[in-house]
């Protein structure tokens, strides 16, 4: 099952419907497969820990999808092994989880921190790699909960955002919701959603029910960060605040996944689809759109790339490593893998035969 | 297994203590039975609150997940 990987290896982890698969190269050329892991179960998000180079978290039900959430451990192609503990409401809430969507470690700071965004929509912590877990009250059970819709893909918090600066300084998107920020480590929480759009309600701009699909640091690392949303595509700047749409360029406003260019600031790349009634890339041609300039501009990068897609692009579909130049990966939910080791300009195929993918991430082994 | 339970959600109780962290995979916090998680007695299917299903001596209990899938 596991494959032997090499210090120095760029790995791509991919969470499947069916299984988790991590492909390993020396060169970004040719790639080997290590596993399947948790096969034949639905992996949500699979992640190299960035902080030591060697351990693997994956989020994906135990032992299948019948049985609850949980979160699996383990170093990089070696067996992934269950936490002690899951994350779990407080008693009398009423509420239950029923899927972990994001794993997201937590500052370099902080090495056995770790944090997941579950569905139903909740922030949980981990303060020893996932063995025992604590909420965010204020954020969890919030006033307004109660007004939260779910969205096609459920009411889930599916983006968390840690500060490497500051672990005190969080933001978390939830899917319908919108976008939630703490500077104080979760005791209190504001929601950013300042010009964002929200087409699908009588006001559309609301104070919150903004349909985030996805948020992303900008590599500048001063906080400003990417938001692809349900309704167009944004930035907002170091000082916070009030968001700028940068859609303008984009073949349309809907898609999910974004990933920043980790060697190079203001840079990031999305996937955009037709919209909400056909998730599919425009004119059928899988397409990687780039922007150098905090989305004041963007190009469109095919070459590789499939024509005649008449597939999607979910959220976590879409990585970036900082090899030089930067590799970018897309995972498409018809089980394509492909790969990019000229920061995103030209693409091959990784593979084509896997099942659905739900995640792409991709690191460096230490 | 031999279980002293006088209804089904004692009876996870009891196998929770017996085998640490079963209970979390057949109930969720709010202790509601998973939804793809059947629980018979004596083969019959309890479709309500596992605390209101009352056991007897003798009763027979199956946990058996969903054919459910794809």
């Amino acid at each position: 099952m596991a494959g032997k990987i090499r210090k120095g290896s760029t790995v791509v982890l991919v969470g499947t419907k069916k299984g988790g698969f991590i492909f390993h190269s020396q060169t970004r050329r040719t790639w080997d497969l290590a596993g399947p892991f948790l096969a034949g179960i639905p992996v949500h998000h699979m992640i190299l820990d960035p902080r030591d180079g060697r351990t693997v978290y994956a989020a994906a039900p135990s032992p299948d999808e019948h049985f609850g959430p949980a979160l699996h451990r383990g170093a990089v192609g070696e067996k992934l092994v269950q936490t002690k503990g899951t994350p779990k409401f407080d008693p009398g809430r009423e509420l239950a989880v029923s899927r972990v969507w994001h794993i997201e470690p937590g500052a370099p700071a902080e090495p056995e921190a770790v944090y997941v965004g579950v569905e139903p929509a909740a922030l949980f912590r981990s303060r020893d790699r996932g063995d025992s877990w604590e909420g965010f009250p204020s954020l969890n059970y919030h006033t307004t909960r109660k007004e939260w819709q779910p969205g096609f893909g459920g009411l889930c918090a599916h983006s968390v955002l840690v500060d490497p600066r500051n672990p005190k300084h969080l933001v978390v998107g939830i899917s319908s919701v919108g976008t939630w920020e703490s500077r104080d480590d979760g005791a209190t929480w504001s929601m950013e959603n300042e010009n964002v759009r929200a087409g699908f309600l009588p006001n559309p701009y609301p104070e919150f029910g903004q349909c985030v699909h996805h948020l992303v640091w900008d590599s500048a690392g001063d906080g400003s960060i990417f938001h692809q949303n349900h309704c167009g595509t944004y930035h907002r700047g170091p000082e916070g605040g009030r968001w700028t749409e940068v859609t303008k360029g984009l073949p349309s406003d809907f898609g999910f996944a974004a990933a920043a260019d980790p060697n190079r600031k203001h840079a990031a790349f999305v996937v955009p689809l037709i919209g909400a009634e056909n998730r599919v890339p425009p004119k059928n041609q899988l397409a990687v759109w780039h922007t150098a300039n905090s989305g004041k501009t963007w190009s469109k990068a095919t070459k590789g790339l499939p024509a005649s897609a008449f597939m999607g692009v979910l959220r976590e579909g879409l990585a970036t490593e900082a090899g030089d130049p930067t590799g970018v990966y897309v995972g498409t939910n018809t089980g394509q893998l492909y790969a990019s080791r000229d920061a995103g300009t030209s693409w091959k195929p990784i593979t084509v035969n896997l099942p659905p993918i739900q995640s792409v991430s991709a690191g460096i082994v230490a | 297994m031999l279980l002293e339970a006088g209804d089904l959600a004692m009876m996870v109780k009891r196998l929770d203590e017996a085998f640490p962290g079963i209970a979390e995979r057949i109930v969720d916090e709010t202790g509601q039975r998973r939804e793809f998680v059947n629980l018979f007695v004596n083969d019959e299917l309890v479709r309500g609150p596992l605390g209101s299903a009352a056991l007897r001596p003798g009763d027979a209990v199956h946990i058996l997940p969903s054919v459910a899938g794809g």
